[in-house]
């Protein structure tokens, strides 16, 4: 506020205030009659995925026929989320490809190094459980071949988020499937079984 | 109430003996009528608030306690009601627990001259107006006493801010109200209500340009003096935590909020009385309303649809404006609304000794004034529309959770 006030300042500032308030409450009460942007989450989860853009780093998936087991993504993780298995011989196999999402920081390092777009982010985000070693994610159940990267492939029914929508779809039964380690007694050398 | 008070008396031919006894009665249900009245207005308005900020800041606001959300206000209610009375050490413990009863009185204190309808009125005093710019006091006192008595320097600032920016917009308040009661002639809520006309252009608001503005500066100094947003300098949140009410917990401090929602009533009521033609219904005269009961309840419904929209207005205005700083609520005050209310005083007289020789001009001023504000109105209007339409809502990001 100026000290020296001159009588077409102080009009001036009585016309601005005025103006101001006049156009100011017509953009509040022009975003009153709109609908509001956000959506309850819980309620319409739904309408909330089509409202999630591309690009946006959800959990990590892996579509394991495009798998070479290269391993890249592994070495690429700097936080070792990654656990891939290959068996050695003249027949390979990928036995193991798990994903600990909890600890998972979203980085996207491992979908930029993977040679075949196999591993990607998600739009999905909501996968809390009760108990952290459920988040664990085993992609692989029965040990599968690696892919063979074809030249000039295009890649055919690409959709994104499919195998983790059908994870967090069926909670119940697959997301919660985690194997308890096997734990030794500590005193003696005995296991549970032996003693029976 | 004492109308209807001695209407009871005849009816049922009680001898003056017992007359004390049935005017107490009547008065005692009238105030209870009044506090229920003003406590489901706090807490419906709590709610009501809540949903249209979040409308104007584009999300939903409460929706979970029932249709809509609309049993928020008793969840929280309640919620308060069963919380912990915490009183902390080292407090001025008497004043600490009366303080907010002062605040909730204050504001309560002003539905004795606030009238419903004609005859449905605590109280028609003929100082009417002196009553609640003196009652209004009260909230002064008890806000200053909760800060001092908290012990705390958020508390004390808080309700030292509180108390300078109450006094000094009660001076605009009294000086614009004094713009209408010149050409009234009178104090009384009531005759002034009775003076105005049931068409808009019979309003005093409409009465000549120094009322017109006087309404503004009414509104915008009684806002200053409920602490409400853009005012709301003594709750600031970014500086004060909460102000004068950061030691209360429970029901004292839901009093304190109690007598905040209450004040947007009482600002709303008391602009509609004295500005915006109260209880009149158009082309009905003022002896044929005040004896039919039916004109009377049609009366009371148009006076509350007046000053709930004037409600509106103020809960708009909370989502649009900043919060001023402290200089310059002080600078708004003394330099501006005092000097402009003098001079609608000074208009006001003037025209009210012109209409008296040349009455048809007092009707030619009303209807130009009341165009304008049409035409104001309309401009409104477009103004919004032109925000909607070239602001559209793709044109934003629409971020998810």
């Amino acid at each position: 506020m100026d000290d020296i006030m001159s009588f077409t300042n102080y009009l001036a500032n009585i016309r601005n205030s005025v103006v101001s308030i006049f156009e100011g409450m017509a953009v509040t009460f022009s975003w009153m009659l709109r609908r509001p942007h956000t959506v309850q989450y819980p309620d319409k989860v739904d309408k909330g995925h089509e409202l999630i853009k591309e690009g946006f780093r959800g959990i990590l998936e892996v579509d394991v026929s495009l798998c070479t087991g290269c391993l890249a993504c592994q070495r690429t993780c700097p936080i070792g989320v990654i656990l891939v298995e290959v068996s050695k011989g003249t027949e390979r196999y990928i036995t193991r490809f798990d994903i600990d999402a909890a600890k998972c920081m979203y980085c996207g390092l491992c979908t930029e190094a993977c040679p075949t777009n196999a591993i990607r982010h998600t739009k999905e985000f909501a996968y809390s459980v009760d108990d952290i070693r459920k988040l664990v994610l085993h992609y692989i159940k029965e040990p599968v071949k690696p892919y063979k990267p074809v030249k000039d492939a295009t890649p055919d029914n690409f959709n994104a988020g499919r195998f983790v929508s059908e994870i967090v779809k069926n909670r119940e039964k697959e997301y919660v499937e985690y194997e308890a380690p096997s734990v030794k007694i500590p005193d003696g050398g005995q296991t549970e079984k032996e003693k029976n | 109430m004492f109308e209807i008070s001695s209407k009871i008396l005849d009816y049922f031919g009680i001898s003056s003996d017992f007359s004390v006894i049935v005017v107490v009665l009547v008065f005692f249900v009238y105030g209870l009528f009044a506090l229920t009245f003003a406590s489901l207005f706090a807490g419906i308005t709590s709610w009501y608030e809540r949903r249209i900020a979040g409308r104007m800041q584009s999300r939903i606001g409460p929706n979970r306690v029932g249709y809509q959300g609309f049993w928020q206000w008793l969840a929280d209610g309640l919620k308060c009601w069963f919380k912990e009375d915490i009183i902390p050490k080292d407090t001025d413990s008497v004043l600490f627990r009366i303080a907010p009863y002062f605040v909730f009185t204050g504001v309560l204190s002003t539905f004795v001259v606030i009238p419903f309808s004609p005859t449905i009125v605590g109280s028609d005093m003929n100082v009417g107006l002196v009553y609640i710019i003196a009652i209004t006091a009260l909230v002064v006192a008890g806000i200053l006493m909760a800060g001092w008595a908290s012990n705390s320097k958020w508390t004390l600032l808080g309700g030292i801010r509180s108390a300078a920016q109450m006094i000094s917009y009660e001076i605009p308040v009294a000086l614009s109200l004094i713009v209408v009661i010149i050409p009234a002639g009178t104090l009384s809520l009531q005759k002034i209500i009775q003076m105005q006309g049931g068409a808009p252009y019979n309003w005093f608001i409409f009465h000549n340009p120094g009322t017109f503005a006087a309404f503004f500066i009414y509104f915008t100094s009684a806002l200053a003096e409920g602490n409400r947003t853009p005012f709301d300098l003594p709750e600031a949140e970014s500086e004060l935590v909460a102000g004068y009410n950061t030691e209360y917990s429970g029901m004292r401090f839901l009093f304190f909020l109690f007598a905040e929602w209450m004040n947007l009533y009482v600002i709303g009521a008391i602009a509609t009385a004295v500005f915006l033609g109260g209880w009149r219904i158009p082309g009905i005269a003022y002896e044929v309303q005040a004896a039919s009961l039916w004109l009377q309840f049609v009366g009371f419904i148009i006076f509350l649809i007046k000053a709930l929209l004037l409600v509106n207005v103020i809960i708009w205005l909370r989502w649009t404006l900043p919060r001023l700083r402290i200089d310059q609520l002080m600078i708004m005050c003394y330099k501006y609304l005092i000097p402009l209310s003098v001079i609608m005083i000074l208009l006001s007289v003037f025209f009210t000794v012109i209409y008296y020789s040349l009455p048809f001009l007092s009707l030619a001023v009303r209807i130009v004034l009341f165009i304008l504000s049409l035409i104001v109105a309309g401009y409104f209007g477009y103004r919004v529309y032109f925000n909607i339409k070239y602001f559209p809502d793709k044109t934003y990001l629409r971020w998810m959770i």
